[in-house]
């Protein structure tokens, strides 16, 4: 990422010519840090925030020493803490109060900032789809799996959530009238309108760059296309003239191409195609099955699902390249990736002899977690922009 | 909700990378049913017509006003059925939509409502779409013999609704299906 170095120049700079600014910037990742905090939530607390600065991927939290220490304490409603450096000199104070869970996450974010310059996503959620109610019906979590609640009670089946990068809506599908509509639902206010429900097949909208339109799939005239049209609703305008059915649009980082999954030359396989329409281009060519990409605006590279064996795995591409991997697993079906804001965390739903949970991959560390369980099946989750 | 409080309590090794350029040993795909795995999707097979060329179908003006995927049955009409990652008709169902779209015709009122079915093995949002080609399929052929479009709507389940639950090529084989449903 070359704007890394640049930012890096600029922040030097700006701090040669600030008498007293003290700007620090961590350009490799794993400084350690130690969190103690006090209080009636202190143990609480200190296990979030240290979660949190563990998966941004740029800290190592130990127990004692640390380049970097948190102190400070916190109550059931609120975090006050304080970050030194090593050699006792403060960087930062931040605090935050509420609920205890949020305030930890903020706090998080602000140490985050103030010692990366990047934007922390340890306040960013994940939708996703649970039948724990005897129904398929969309909820959103924390990322760190915590506060699931529930946002509709359709009674039919909900399904294909995306989130927009800004964090404030989820688009999904559901079967309340009977079809398959898209509707556009706010959060985390949860007021929603139906902005898609034409004849056939409404389904897979998700949101560009900005969060005014959407990308999705109608089949209203005649065979499964991708369109695009406002968030708000609209007349769609047709991105895609091709034999076969294409399925789950996902917008580059900049909003120029959509990338989708078509199986126009026969099984699935991901194209591009420009956001202003044109002719699609086929991006991958094995194994025989790849579908549901997602592009990471942060990374700019693809997860999608990809054939293995009798099952599928998460696969990574890079669309300019042409380079990727395949990350395999052995024991069970994951599917359906949504990259993190930080563009190196995957969550995936992975069915295992019938049942789905959810799990965070860390691309970089190769290893996987799991996030939901006693949720009933979790499926399609999506991960917040930010 | 019984959530671990912290990621990294239970990291599990699970994966391992491989580069692209590793040959994919495993079988080629799901067995089972391969049959007519046609590419040209969406393509009709009637005597008269090989197939749309670019895979076009006829457009769905509106939805059904008698049948709604709410009041509907299916039991009028048999289902059809289809091969693996496939929305080509059979021709041992020409028979079906020959007395489906003789039913139509004989009464401009009555309506139809194709709905497209998947197995479980395929991607969720893959499988909305896969159903509806299947749907879509039907719906083309009922309007080439001679069936008022306005009156064949389609909806796809996807593999949201199968009606057999194994985990076998002959519970795959009857889940991959389209069904015609009527008004009660």
């Amino acid at each position: 990422m070359k704007h890394s170095y640049l930012k890096t120049l600029v922040l030097l700079l700006l701090s040669a010519l600030a008498s007293t600014a003290q700007v620090e910037v961590i350009k490799n990742e794993g400084a350690s840090i130690r969190v103690d905090l006090n209080g009636a939530a202190g143990s609480q607390a200190a296990k979030i925030l240290e979660n949190d600065l563990e998966s941004s991927g740029y800290f190592k939290t130990v127990s004692s020493g640390g380049e970097y220490v948190v102190q400070g304490s916190a109550s059931s409603s609120s975090v006050q803490a304080k970050l030194f450096s090593s050699d006792g000199s403060a960087i930062l104070s931040p605090s935050a109060s509420g609920d205890l869970r949020h305030a930890a996450h903020k706090v998080a974010d602000d140490i985050i900032f103030k010692l990366t310059g990047k934007k922390g996503f340890s306040e960013s959620r994940i939708s996703f789809i649970s039948d724990k109610s005897g129904h398929k019906e969309l909820y959103v979590m924390d990322y760190d799996g915590f506060n699931a609640q529930k946002f509709t009670k359709d009674g039919s089946i909900v399904g294909s959530p995306n989130f927009s990068r800004q964090g404030s809506k989820i688009a999904f599908t559901s079967y309340r009238s009977g079809y398959p509509d898209v509707y556009v639902m706010s959060y985390p206010g949860g007021s929603r309108s139906k902005v898609a429900s034409f004849p056939g097949l409404n389904s897979g909208a998700a949101f560009s760059p900005d969060g005014s339109k959407i990308a999705l799939t109608l089949s209203k005239d005649g065979n499964p296309e991708i369109y695009v049209m406002s968030a708000d609703g609209g007349t769609p305008r047709r991105l895609t003239h091709s034999r076969g059915g294409k399925s789950s649009p996902t917008w580059s980082p900049d909003g120029s191409e959509i990338a989708y999954a078509s199986d126009e030359g026969g099984r699935p396989q991901i194209y591009l195609i420009s956001s202003s329409g044109g002719t699609g281009r086929q991006i991958t060519f094995s194994p025989a099955y790849n579908t549901e990409p997602d592009w990471s605006p942060e990374s700019g590279l693809i997860a999608y699902s990809s054939l293995s064996g009798n099952q599928f795995a998460i696969s990574v591409i890079d669309p300019e390249k042409g380079g990727g991997g395949s990350v395999v697993d052995d024991d069970g079906s994951c599917e359906d990736p949504s990259w993190a804001p930080n563009g190196r965390h995957i969550v995936f739903s992975r069915n295992t002899g019938g049942h789905s949970d959810l799990y965070i991959l860390d691309t970089k560390t190769r290893q996987a977690v799991q996030l939901t369980r006693d949720f009933g099946n979790c499926t399609e989750p999506t991960w917040s922009g930010r | 909700m019984k959530i671990p409080s912290s990621l990294k309590l239970l990291p599990i090794l699970f994966f391992a990378f491989l580069l692209a350029g590793c040959a994919d040993k495993r079988p080629p795909g799901p067995t089972g049913d391969a049959g007519n795995i046609d590419g040209t999707t969406g393509d009709v097979v009637s005597p008269e017509d090989a197939g749309t060329a670019g895979g076009a179908s006829h457009p769905e003006g509106h939805r059904l006003t008698a049948v709604t995927p709410e009041n509907a049955t299916y039991d009028k009409f048999a289902a059809i059925h289809f091969d693996y990652d496939s929305a080509t008709i059979r021709s041992e169902d020409r028979k079906t939509l020959e007395d489906i779209a003789a039913w139509l015709k004989e009464d401009g009122s009555r309506q139809i409502l194709v709905a497209g079915h998947c197995d479980k093995r395929g991607t969720l949002e893959y499988n909305r779409a896969l159903g509806q080609r299947r749907a879509s399929a039907a719906r083309d052929y009922l309007i080439k013999l001679g069936a008022n479009a306005n009156n064949v709507g389609t909806v796809s389940f996807g593999e949201e609704k199968p009606i057999a639950q194994g985990n076998d090529e002959s519970a795959y084989s009857q889940n991959r299906r389209d069904e015609f449903g009527v008004s009660k």
